[in-house]
C-alpha cells in the first residue's frame, strides 16, 4: 500500500462520522438510537479545526463542538489538552464557558479531540460595525459587557480552580511580565527552524523595560473580543478561544483586544467613549488598576507572542507534514508584521 | 532548455484562472476562505519568484559583514561572555562558503541566509549577556548598531513581497 504522501493525498480534512457516533454512542449507553444527524465544519479560525455536530436519540438532542488539531498539529503552540483542561476547570467558576464532555486521546481520523456543548449565539455582533451614530449606543453597551467578563475572568480565584496545576506561576506580581516572556522564548526553542535576531533584539529591551508595578496575579484570556466570544442578545454567553491563556498581568489582556475598542464621539464631538472609558469602567467593577502604559507594554509584548505560533504555522510546510494554505498565510504576512512590531521595539525600525 | 513561461508567469496563469473560473462557482463558505487565502499566497510568490534572490544574496552578503565585524570586535575586547565568538562565527562562515559560481538556486540561498541569521543570534545572545562589562565601549555600540542596521534592511526589502501580495480579502 502507498504510504500516505500530503504533496499527493493532500489533508485529511474529513471528519469520520460514523466512527464519532459510535463514540458519543458508547459514551452515552442509556440513550437509545443515538446519531449525528449533521456536521458542518466552522469556516473561521485558523488555530485548530472546530466543527458542529447536531446529535439526536430516541427522545432528544443535542448540539455540541468538536475541537482538534489540524492535520499536521495546531497552529497554536499550546495543546489540546491544555484548551480542554482550561474548560474544565472554569466549569465551576463564574466565567461563561461552553460545558465540556469529553477529551478523548484515542484518534479520531489520526488525532485525538474534544467534545463540549455548542451555546447557541454568534461571535459577530450585527451593526457592531456600522458607523451609524444610532449604533453607538451598542457599541458602548457591547464594550462595557466585554469589561465585565474581563473582569469575571481577572478576580476568579484561579488558585482554587487548578490552574496553578496547568500554567506556570510567576513567582509574584512584579516577576509576571518575565515569566511570561520566559514561557513564550522557551515554547520557542521547542520548535523552532529559523532565528529571529530581530525578536532576540526585542526580547533585550522587553526585558528591560517590563513594568515592575503589577497590582495582582490574574488567570488571563488572552486573545479576547470580536471573534473570540460567543454573542447573543447584547451579552457573552461564552467566553471562547482560550488557547493562549496564561497566568499574569491583567493589563495584557487589553493589548489583546480583537476589534472591540469603539471609539464613540457625542453630538458636539467630544470623545465619550474608548478603550480609555472602557478600562476605567473595568476598574470601578474589578477593583484591579490599569494603566496605558501597561498595557502599551503588552502590545509590543503582543508581537512576541504573534512571531511564536505565526512561525509554528511554518514547521508542518517545512516538515510536508501539513500542507494546509492558511499555514502559508499564517507564517509570511502575520508573521511578517510580527517582526516588524519587534523591529520598532528594539529600535531597529 | 526553455524559458518561457517563466515560474513567474505560470504563477500569474495559475491565479489568473482560479479567479476567473473557480473562484465564482465556490458556493462552500470554507471553500470560499481557503480561496482568499489561496490568491493572496499566489501573489506573494509571484512576487518571491521575482525579488527574493537578490534580496536574499544581499542580506547574506551583509549577514557575513557584520559576522565579521563581530568576531573582530569580539577577539580585541577581551571579554569572557565573547570568549567563543569568533570561533563559532568562523564555523558558520566556513559552513556557508565561498560565493558559489554559478550561484546557488533561491532555495540553497535561502539556507545559506538561514544558517548565517542563527549565527547572529547566537552571537547578539552573546553580546547581550557582555553589555553590562562593554555597553559604554564605542566599538559595542557600534556592532550593535551594525546588527540593526542590517536586520532593518532586510525588513524594508522583504516588504516588497509582503504588502503589494496580501491585499483584498483575506479568509
Amino acid at each position: 500500500m502507498r504510504p500516505t504522501d500530503p504533496l499527493i493525498d493532500g489533508p485529511e480534512a474529513e471528519l469520520d462520522v460514523a466512527e464519532l457516533q459510535r463514540r458519543i454512542a458508547s459514551r452515552w449507553p442509556h440513550r437509545s438510537d443515538v446519531s449525528v444527524v449533521e456536521v458542518l465544519k466552522f469556516p473561521r479560525g485558523v488555530s485548530r479545526e472546530t466543527w458542529f455536530i447536531d446529535v439526536a436519540w430516541a427522545d432528544g438532542t443535542r448540539r455540541l463542538t468538536l475541537r482538534r488539531d489540524l492535520p499536521g498539529g495546531a497552529n497554536i503552540p499550546t495543546t489540546l489538552q491544555f484548551e480542554y483542561d482550561v474548560y474544565r476547570l472554569l466549569q465551576d467558576s463564574d466565567v461563561p464557558v461552553a460545558g465540556v464532555l469529553w477529551f478523548d486521546e484515542e484518534p479520531l481520523d489520526g488525532r485525538p479531540y474534544y467534545l463540549r456543548e455548542l451555546v447557541e449565539g454568534s461571535w459577530e455582533i450585527p451593526h457592531f460595525m456600522d458607523p451609524d451614530p444610532r449604533y453607538d449606543e451598542l457599541r458602548i453597551e457591547c464594550s462595557k459587557e466585554h469589561m465585565r467578563k474581563l473582569a469575571l475572568v481577572h478576580t476568579c480565584d484561579w488558585e482554587a480552580l487548578g490552574f496553578g496545576r496547568i500554567l506556570p506561576v510567576p513567582p509574584s506580581p512584579e516577576r509576571a511580565p518575565l515569566t511570561a516572556l520566559d514561557r513564550i522564548e522557551a515554547m520557542l526553542a521547542e520548535f523552532q527552524i529559523e532565528a529571529f535576531p530581530e525578536a532576540t533584539e526585542a526580547l533585550e529591551v522587553l526585558r528591560e523595560t517590563a513594568p515592575s508595578h503589577v497590582p495582582r496575579i490574574s488567570l488571563l484570556k488572552g486573545t479576547n473580543g470580536i471573534g473570540e466570544e460567543v454573542w447573543r442578545d447584547g451579552r457573552i454567553v461564552a467566553m471562547s478561544d482560550w488557547e493562549l491563556a496564561y497566568l499574569g498581568d491583567p493589563a495584557s489582556d487589553f493589548a489583546h483586544i480583537q476589534r472591540l475598542k469603539p471609539k464613540v464621539h457625542d453630538a458636539d464631538g467630544r470623545l465619550v467613549w474608548s478603550l480609555e472609558h472602557a478600562i476605567e469602567y473595568y476598574e470601578e467593577i474589578s477593583g484591579i488598576p490599569v494603566d496605558m502604559e501597561r498595557v502599551r507594554y503588552y502590545q509590543r509584548f503582543d508581537a512576541f507572542e504573534t512571531l511564536l505560533y505565526t512561525h509554528n504555522s511554518a514547521v508542518p510546510l517545512a516538515n510536508r507534514t501539513d500542507l494546509l494554505v492558511r499555514r502559508g498565510w499564517s507564517s509570511t504576512e502575520v508573521l511578517y508584521f510580527a517582526r516588524r512590531r519587534l523591529a520598532e521595539t528594539a529600535g531597529i525600525l | 532548455m526553455t524559458v518561457h513561461p517563466r515560474t513567474d508567469e505560470l504563477v500569474d496563469s495559475i491565479r489568473w484562472s482560479f479567479e476567473a473560473f473557480v473562484m465564482p462557482d465556490l458556493t462552500d463558505e470554507y471553500a470560499i476562505s481557503v480561496a482568499h487565502t489561496i490568491r493572496n499566497l499566489l501573489q506573494h510568490v509571484s512576487l518571491r519568484i521575482q525579488l527574493e534572490g537578490p534580496a536574499l544574496d544581499e542580506h547574506r552578503r551583509e549577514l557575513r559583514s557584520v559576522l565579521s565585524d563581530i568576531r573582530e570586535f569580539a577577539e580585541v575586547s577581551q571579554c569572557a561572555a565573547l570568549a567563543d565568538v569568533p570561533g563559532r562565527v568562523n564555523a558558520a562562515l566556513e559552513a556557508d562558503g565561498p560565493d558559489a559560481v554559478p550561484p546557488p538556486g533561491v532555495v540553497d540561498l535561502g539556507e545559506k541566509v538561514v544558517a548565517l541569521r542563527w549565527a547572529l543570534d547566537g552571537a547578539l545572545r552573546s553580546l547581550q549577556a557582555a553589555k553590562g562589562e562593554l555597553g559604554g565601549d564605542e566599538r559595542y555600540v557600534a556592532v550593535r548598531s551594525a546588527i540593526r542596521d542590517c536586520l532593518g534592511r532586510q525588513l524594508e526589502r522583504e516588504a516588497a513581497w509582503i504588502t503589494p501580495a496580501f491585499s483584498g480579502r483575506r479568509r
